[in-house]
């Protein structure tokens, strides 16, 4: 078994620049001969990813280069590769020709998130996301969580004032207003103590 | 800088090192070898590079273990298992 995966992997590299498609047919099924064995691999899973990067495949491949880092954090090649497909996704996540509600959001969301890349841009995407499609209580807890990680910016408190309200939690959005209010009032000075109302 | 940032210091410094100063770059990936075992962590490729290093240095037994090493934590990474049939072959 495990030299029928060796030959798949030495095969998927082979095709890769020729045939990608047909390579991340044989990567695939050597990882899952892999996982068969109970076998964990950080070569297999970054193999993967970069058949899938030449593929465009984003999504799965920042997926599988997740999976590699996790296996192998100084994986220096991985690492690269996380990074640039990182800030393809993101750019993609926040693009202005994606709707709202576009389902492809919580994917990309929590794939970045899994792999320790979501910005602050990334968390007001899906919070909109969220509130688009009906989920109040995820949008409500992604903005509380939101302010906490960056209390100075004035479109956190903004976007939990908004959804404070379509939550009909009133108190909580004027609570939010106050806070921007203050911060819109006192302008940012390097050292300076932010204090909370 | 975190201690996670620190290791991969090391590791790209001996990557710079390993043409011109071998020796400094086996010193840099031991320490990276020992930061990374107090945080927990274990790297096949960081195993595998200090193979490669000693290979070239023709200290084939201390590669040998490294590449070992390598395997035990990643049975499927095809360049060290051709190392490890290159160095065996040098062995005999």
């Amino acid at each position: 078994m495990t030299d029928q995966i060796l030959q798949k992997m030495q095969t998927a590299q082979k095709l890769r620049y020729r045939d990608a498609e047909l390579a991340e047919v044989f990567a695939r099924s050597a990882l899952e001969d892999a996982q068969a064995l109970g076998c964990a691999s950080a070569s297999l899973h970054f193999l993967l990813a970069d058949i899938l990067d030449d593929l465009r495949k984003d999504l799965q491949a920042f997926a599988e280069v997740t999976e590699a880092l996790r296996l192998d954090p100084l994986h220096l090649r991985a690492r690269d590769l996380a990074g640039r497909l990182a800030t393809r996704l993101r750019l993609s996540l926040r693009s202005a020709l994606r709707s709202a509600d576009d389902p492809a959001i919580p994917r990309m969301y929590e794939v970045l998130a899994r792999g320790g890349e979501t910005t602050f841009a990334c968390h007001l995407t899906m919070i909109r996301h969220a509130l688009a499609t009906g989920r109040i209580d995820r949008a409500s807890s992604l903005a509380e969580a939101v302010v906490a990680l960056y209390p100075r910016e004035e479109k956190a408190w903004m976007t939990l004032a908004e959804v404070s309200r379509a939550a009909g939690n009133e108190a909580r959005a004027c609570e939010a207003e106050f806070q921007l209010g203050v911060l819109g009032l006192s302008p940012v000075l390097p050292g300076a103590v932010w204090v909370k109302a | 800088m975190s201690k996670q940032d620190d290791v991969l210091v090391k590791v790209q410094a001996a990557q710079s090192l390993c043409s011109e100063d071998p020796e400094r770059a086996e010193v840099c990936l031991r320490s990276a070898l020992k930061d990374a075992d107090a945080l927990g962590q274990s790297s096949a490729t960081l195993h595998l590079q200090l193979a490669e290093l000693l290979f070239r240095l023709r200290r084939t037994r201390q590669a040998l273990a490294e590449v070992s090493e390598a395997l035990a934590l990643d049975p499927f990474n095809l360049v060290a298992l051709n190392l490890r049939q290159v160095l065996g072959r040098r062995l005999r």
